[in-house]
């Protein structure tokens, strides 16, 4: 048996230790592992992730380590009824608190999930930024998000020709 | 990119498809449609986004046809509320970017033994039409379809490349009243091609439209592009020649598909065969049912200079003697079906040794074919992953064979209905158990992951002790048929104590059957998953069906004709769902 925590070095050149049960729950470290058994255990690069966004991932991981694994039965399952599993309610409460943070973080955490192949957390966090759009008019969105309206007047007018007018258009 | 107030949008690192991920979670249209005020608020909400920025816009457009796809998909064929009220459907298509978007419209839904016509008027339909510029692919009911109507759809829909129409009787019933105006569908259909023959590359003129020489003419005077041809031909008028055969194979060179169905009392010449095999240069697939054909068509087919990918021939009088040796037609088929055939033993000998690719099989009614035909071509083929041997003179043999030949196999039909039962639990065990690459391992539960589907139609002698079986050699099984087989309510204990993914059971005229075991359904792994139901002929009462109710909430579907003591307003409560 491999020893049971496992380093990792983020961008920001900081080595953090996390144990074997949560650095599996990464797709990403999990193949890396698999990839290096018997030899010595260095401390992974990870160069996409900073030490601060990392924690907050060991955090999620640390929450839901018990979590059933999901398995490749489930998947066949989603394709059958896709439009009832994209369901973007979040049930947990500790999930729920847990996205409530800056959109800057949120973000971060979404690439780092996805980077590391953390399949839960990265649903999550789509779940939450699915739910922050939904039911906003484009310049709600605009305003949450800090988005500049970079469409030209031409643009909205091809728009409106092509769609018709609409009761909501901004 | 997007800049506000000196500072960089925290979206600006997204990767694209990681976008199209987020907005998947936008909607839930089972959900929109559920409450009045949610309606259609997914569509509402990737409208928003696409006016939030020129990406964005991008974003939905280009990079989400699935999103939109699922959309324009789903919604129509699945919420319940569209079904009863088209001013539902109308409501959501007049939202702008949704309809422009909307490429497919099935106004009937079938699949599983099952149609769900939507109630519409003509007017309705073209309402509907009028907002969607865009659409290729509309599956609508027949009935709606008049000349004026066929013409509002030719002239609102210029992209249109593939329409099917769908009789309310088609899966039930063998009469058909459109045979009585035939002439107004010639009509109909001749001026549909003539409108939109030059895009179309599908055509399904099946489900009870007779199909003459004049249509026959008219695709191919009209359809250059056609790559798909299912027809029904009858032989109430007049006859399909070998002459329009040689047109249509000739102008239509890309016809990579062409199946031609029948009712029997139709006269398909060797001629005709002669002119599709001369003519065609890119055929694969040919299904040709319930036509009666002479043994020199037949062998006339098998010296097709280019072999085949599907061939189902389904015609009483083919027996073995018709079966020709040309390694050339055979060898590359990979869905074979030559049920109600009187082809023997010897004769799956002949095809075994010159095909080797076969992945389904169906040799339904074949009486004269025995364990030991099977094992030849299964022997040959080990790659077979479905298999329908209904009526079949069946026995454990068959069983054994299937379960040392076939590894993969997923799909297994056999349906005994009529017939003398022969097979047992032992033999059912011998099939899901046996596996000479695993026969040694110790988790013997991973034996036969691969089945999916079982039809055990009329296997009386199946008991108890064959649902433990199944129950623990295919845990995967998703659609199991038990229709009169000798269980009980231990049974069904069994079956809901494993199998998770089912979805379909069909356990009717199984007089056994009470209540109880409709409460281990309910307590059962795969209550939440159940679809369709069948418990006719069962002794249920409607303690079982509200049980039932409230705990399976996928369950689309029950049938409880012939039970009694169910009452009709539990039965109707079921059903509204």
């Amino acid at each position: 048996m491999a020893s049971e925590s496992i380093s990792v070095t983020t961008s920001d050149d900081q080595t953090i230790q996390l144990s074997r049960k949560h650095a599996q729950m990464s797709q990403t470290i999990n193949s890396m592992l698999e990839d290096s058994v018997g030899a010595d255990q260095e401390a992974i690069p990870l160069p996409n992730v900073s030490s601060e966004v990392l924690k907050k991932v060991i955090d999620w991981c640390t929450h839901h380590e018990n979590d059933p694994a999901p398995v490749e039965k489930v998947k066949k399952l989603n394709k059958k009824r896709e439009y009832k599993a994209k369901n973007s309610t979040i049930s947990d409460e500790w999930d729920k608190n847990f996205v409530n943070a800056e959109l800057r973080v949120i973000v971060d955490i979404l690439l780092a999930a996805n980077y590391l192949d953390v399949k839960g957390l990265f649903e999550l966090m789509c779940k939450h930024i699915a739910n922050e759009l939904k039911g906003k008019t484009p310049d709600q969105i605009r305003e949450r998000f800090g988005i500049q309206d970079d469409l030209t007047e031409e643009d909205k007018a091809a728009m409106r020709k092509a769609w018709g007018a609409t009761k909501n258009d901004s | 990119m997007s800049h506000l107030d000196g500072e960089w949008s925290v979206f600006d690192d997204l990767p694209i498809d990681l976008y199209s991920l987020i907005f998947s979670f936008l909607g839930d249209v089972e959900d929109c449609n559920q409450s009045d005020s949610n309606n259609s608020s997914c569509a509402r909400d990737l409208a928003s986004i696409m006016r939030v920025c020129r990406h964005w816009n991008y974003v939905v457009k280009e990079c989400c046809p699935l999103l939109w796809r699922r959309l324009s998909w789903r919604m129509v064929p699945m919420s319940s509320d569209m079904r009863k009220d088209p001013s539902t459907l109308v409501k959501m298509l007049q939202l702008p970017t949704f309809s422009t978007n909307v490429r497919e419209i099935n106004l009937v839904r079938p699949g599983r033994g099952i149609l769900f016509l939507l109630l519409l008027s003509s007017d309705d339909l073209t309402t509907i039409l009028s907002y969607t510029p865009n659409l290729t692919i509309l599956q609508v009911k027949i009935t709606l379809v008049d000349d004026d109507t066929l013409d509002k759809i030719t002239s609102r829909c210029p992209n249109l490349k593939q329409m099917v129409l769908l009789s309310e009787h088609a899966q039930f019933s063998v009469e058909s009243h459109f045979y009585y105006n035939l002439s107004v569908f010639e009509s109909h259909i001749v001026r549909f091609l003539k409108k939109h023959g030059p895009t179309l590359l599908d055509l399904n003129l099946q489900i009870f439209l007779c199909v003459n020489s004049t249509i026959f003419e008219a695709i191919a005077d009209n359809c250059p592009l056609l790559c798909s041809l299912k027809v029904r031909l009858a032989a109430v008028h007049d006859q399909v020649d070998e002459a329009t055969l040689a047109k249509l194979f000739k102008k239509c060179p890309n016809l990579s598909e062409f199946v031609v169905e029948s009712d029997f009392r139709t006269d398909f010449k060797y001629e005709c065969i002669d002119a599709m095999v001369t003519n065609s240069s890119s055929l694969k697939s040919l299904r040709i049912s319930n036509l009666p054909m002479t043994s020199t068509a037949f062998i006339h087919l098998q010296r097709l200079s280019k072999p085949l990918k599907i061939l189902h021939f389904i015609c009483p009088n083919l027996t073995t003697s018709w079966l020709f040796h040309n390694p050339l037609f055979w060898s590359q088929i990979e869905d074979l079906d030559i049920s109600k055939s009187m082809v023997s033993d010897h004769g799956l000998d002949i095809i075994a040794a010159q095909c080797n690719s076969i992945k389904y099989l169906y040799i339904n009614q074949c009486l004269s074919i025995t364990a030991r035909g099977l094992d030849s071509i299964t022997r040959a083929n080990p790659q077979i992953t479905k298999i329908g041997v209904c009526q079949c003179l069946i026995s454990d043999e068959w069983l054994a064979v299937l379960g040392r030949n076939c590894p993969a196999l997923q799909f297994f039909m056999t349906n005994s209905k009529g017939l003398p039962v022969s097979i047992s639990n032992s033999g059912l065990l011998q099939m899901v158990s046996y596996n000479p690459e695993t026969a040694t391992h110790v988790n013997q539960i991973r034996y036969c992951p691969d089945i999916l589907r079982m039809d055990l139609t009329s296997q009386t002698s199946l008991t108890d002790a064959a649902l433990q079986m199944i129950v623990q050699y295919c845990p995967n099984l998703q659609f199991l048929k038990l229709t009169h087989c000798a269980i009980t309510n231990l049974g069904i204990q069994y079956l809901s104590e494993g199998c998770p993914d089912l979805h379909v059971l069909d356990i009717w005229g199984i007089t056994d059957i009470t209540d109880t075991a409709f409460a281990s359904i309910s307590k059962g792994n795969f209550a939440p998953n159940l679809w369709l139901l069948n418990a006719s002929g069962n002794k249920i009462t409607n303690d079982g069906v509200a049980l039932l109710d409230a705990s399976c909430p996928a369950l689309g579907r029950i049938t409880l004709s012939r039970n009694g003591s169910v009452k009709n307003r539990v039965k109707a409560n079921v059903f509204i769902r």
